[in-house]
């Protein structure tokens, strides 16, 4: 029995049962589509996840100051003088001497204008290597510079929000007020995507006016009195190194700050840890959802078989009498199973796909292409044919032919 | 007999229904000869399609002893019955059995596809075909065809493996008269020009004369006289 002819005498029996195939087909379809449905927008969310943390720099520890309420300033305004330039030195030994770092000081951009209403713009004053840092990118025009800071130029460089709101024919060149100076736009900045619920939103920097740090403490507006600066970044040798310098950081800025917590140091393989696990626990939700709908798919096809047998009995006892084995029929059986399965597992895939890119369009969701879950769907679907097929074929196998014949 | 082909010796066939067993046959005797033809006769429930499927291999007597072509049958293994039914036997059933999802081409192939060899199936299909008078309907569907012709392919089907023995279970029973008559012309055809012994089962005296060198009247699992 060559496999050719086993294969041609199941697609014979779909050719005359074309609703009936169907109808199994849908259910392996329903199942394995929402397999890889399941899989693709879970690995869409991972990978949601890195991304967002790669926004701002995966290799970047940050120390963010934590807001006092102005009555308890005065209480601890003793002990600590909140996050400075100061701890700038400390971090830099804490996590490495030739470690990269940069500060920010995040306020309300006030007297401005900009020809659009600024509630939520914000005015960054930063150390220029913070483009590196958390990875700026400049759309037009250029970054700010060192140099920039060091001589106080009033130059400025544009969130994309920002930028295209307020100048829509391009913002290069053009003098915006900020407080009593007049700044020149020097820059634009590519959109930042959000970065789902991180201490630092990397979002908030397309609603930004860059400045100068130097700059706007001349400029604009004096240091605070209890802090001046609002974030300060590290780039460490990697992700899995930026836990290892929250551990190394913490004492030695906790013994700066007279053993205030009025800081909050993120190190993004934490958040990560964090957020994968909750993520995982999501999958395995997902997928044992969608495991059940396999499983009630695979029982669709078993049901189908079996309905097969009581009536193609004739023909399984005709087939006996012609000379086939046993073995024969239900390996006949058993191969029309595994290609209802198959076939199903096909469509499946590819609409599981379609169905996950589609939701993914109109929910925002990254959905990840994922080669594995693909294999897995498909090896999936022929297992649910064998699993499900073999005890329909060995009942086929065993039909009677005296009796069988017998029936009309 | 000089050279017999099928010989049954006290051969018995009980069921099981239930609790009880329901004897069919009761110790037969049967001697047939290679090349022979021979109806068998009697009343529904007298055990003569059991004989039938027993002489084909579909079923297992209970006891006694089954000689076919000199090797004793009665206890190969489902397999080796499975083997022998395809190339030793050719079944034509009252109600014809053809698979409606094949072509009549295909229906007569059916048995080639459980044999080894690599002869092609089509041309043995052809062949058969025309012997049957249906050469022109190679590729129609079995319900497009009359029930003479559908019995004809199914006698061409049952010719596929050149059998040694022919086994037919009331082949008129479900044809009007002119149709049983090229039926039974066509068994005479095929038994003189191929040599294969026949049995029929049949409760019609007139079809058991004319296809029977020898008529056998069976009642209460016992073949008479």
């Amino acid at each position: 029995m060559t496999r050719t002819k086993v294969l041609r005498r199941s697609l014979v029996q779909f050719r005359t049962h074309p609703l009936r195939t169907a109808l199994a087909l849908l259910g392996m379809v329903l199942g394995v589509s929402s397999v890889v449905g399941m899989v693709s927008i879970g690995e869409g969310a991972q990978r949601e996840i890195l991304a967002s943390i790669e926004a701002l720099g995966g290799d970047v520890v940050h120390v963010k100051a934590k807001d006092v309420p102005d009555e308890k300033v005065g209480e601890i305004v003793n002990d600590s003088r909140g996050l400075n330039r100061n701890d700038l030195s400390a971090v830099r030994s804490a996590v490495g001497g030739a470690a990269e770092t940069g500060y920010a000081r995040w306020s309300a951009l006030g007297v401005t204008d900009l020809p659009v209403s600024t509630y939520n713009v914000k005015l960054v004053a930063v150390e220029p290597t913070l483009f590196d840092i958390h990875r700026l990118k400049v759309r037009t025009g250029r970054r700010l510079l060192a140099l920039d800071d060091v001589y106080g130029r009033r130059v400025a460089v544009l969130g994309s929000d920002v930028a295209e709101r307020a100048f829509p024919g391009g913002a290069l060149g053009k003098r915006i007020r900020i407080g009593y100076a007049y700044f020149e736009v020097v820059g634009t900045l590519e959109p930042k995507r959000a970065g789902a619920d991180l201490p630092l939103d990397p979002e908030s920097y397309n609603r930004a006016v860059v400045v100068p740090f130097n700059t706007a403490v001349e400029e604009v507006a004096p240091p605070d009195t209890y802090k001046e600066i609002d974030v300060l970044s590290a780039k460490v040798g990697g992700l899995a190194e930026t836990l290892a310098a929250k551990r190394a950081l913490g004492p030695v800025l906790r013994a700066l700050h007279g053993g205030i917590e009025d800081f909050e140091i993120i190190a993004p393989e934490e958040i990560l840890e964090k957020k994968r696990a909750t993520q995982a626990i999501l999958n395995v939700v997902l997928t044992s959802i969608a495991a059940i709908s396999l499983l009630v798919g695979g029982i669709g096809v078993m049901n189908i078989m079996l309905a097969n047998i009581m009536e193609r009995i004739t023909e399984i006892g005709l087939r006996r009498a012609v000379g086939a084995s046993k073995k024969d029929i239900r390996d006949q059986f058993l191969v029309e199973s595994v290609i209802i399965c198959f076939v199903g597992g096909t469509i499946g895939v590819v609409l599981g796909y379609a169905v996950s890119f589609a939701v993914g369009w109109a929910f925002h969701l990254t959905v990840a292409f994922a080669w594995m879950a693909m294999v897995f769907a498909f090896s999936l679907s022929v297992g649910v044919g064998l699993v499900f097929g073999i005890w329909p074929a060995m009942r086929a196998s065993r039909v009677n032919p005296v009796v069988a014949l017998q029936r009309e | 007999m000089a050279d017999p082909f099928v010989e049954l010796r006290d051969v018995t066939k009980a069921y099981r229904r239930d609790e009880s067993e329901v004897p069919v046959l009761n110790g037969v005797d049967l001697t047939i000869g290679r090349g022979e033809r021979v109806s068998i006769m009697g009343r529904s429930g007298s055990g003569k399609s059991t004989l039938l499927n027993i002489l084909g291999c579909l079923d297992v007597p209970s006891s006694g002893e089954y000689r076919l072509d000199g090797h004793d049958v009665s206890h190969l293994s489902d397999n080796e019955l499975s083997r022998l039914r395809n190339a030793t036997f050719g079944f034509v059933f009252q109600s014809f059995h053809l698979l409606k999802g094949l072509t009549i081409a295909e229906n007569v192939e059916l048995p080639l596809e459980y044999c080894e060899g690599g002869a092609s199936h089509r041309d043995r299909a052809l062949e058969l075909l025309t012997l049957v008078g249906l050469e022109h309907r190679l590729s129609h569907r079995p319900n497009e065809l009359s029930g003479g012709e559908r019995q004809r392919v199914a006698i061409a089907r049952a010719l596929a493996n050149h059998p040694k023995l022919l086994l037919a279970d009331e082949p008129t029973g479900a044809l009007d008269s002119k149709a049983q008559r090229a039926i039974l012309d066509l068994f005479t055809r095929v038994h003189r020009s191929l040599g294969t012994t026949l049995v029929i089962v049949t409760h019609d005296p007139k079809v058991a004369e004319e296809l029977g060198d020898r008529v056998i009247h069976m009642s209460d699992g016992r073949v008479g006289g």
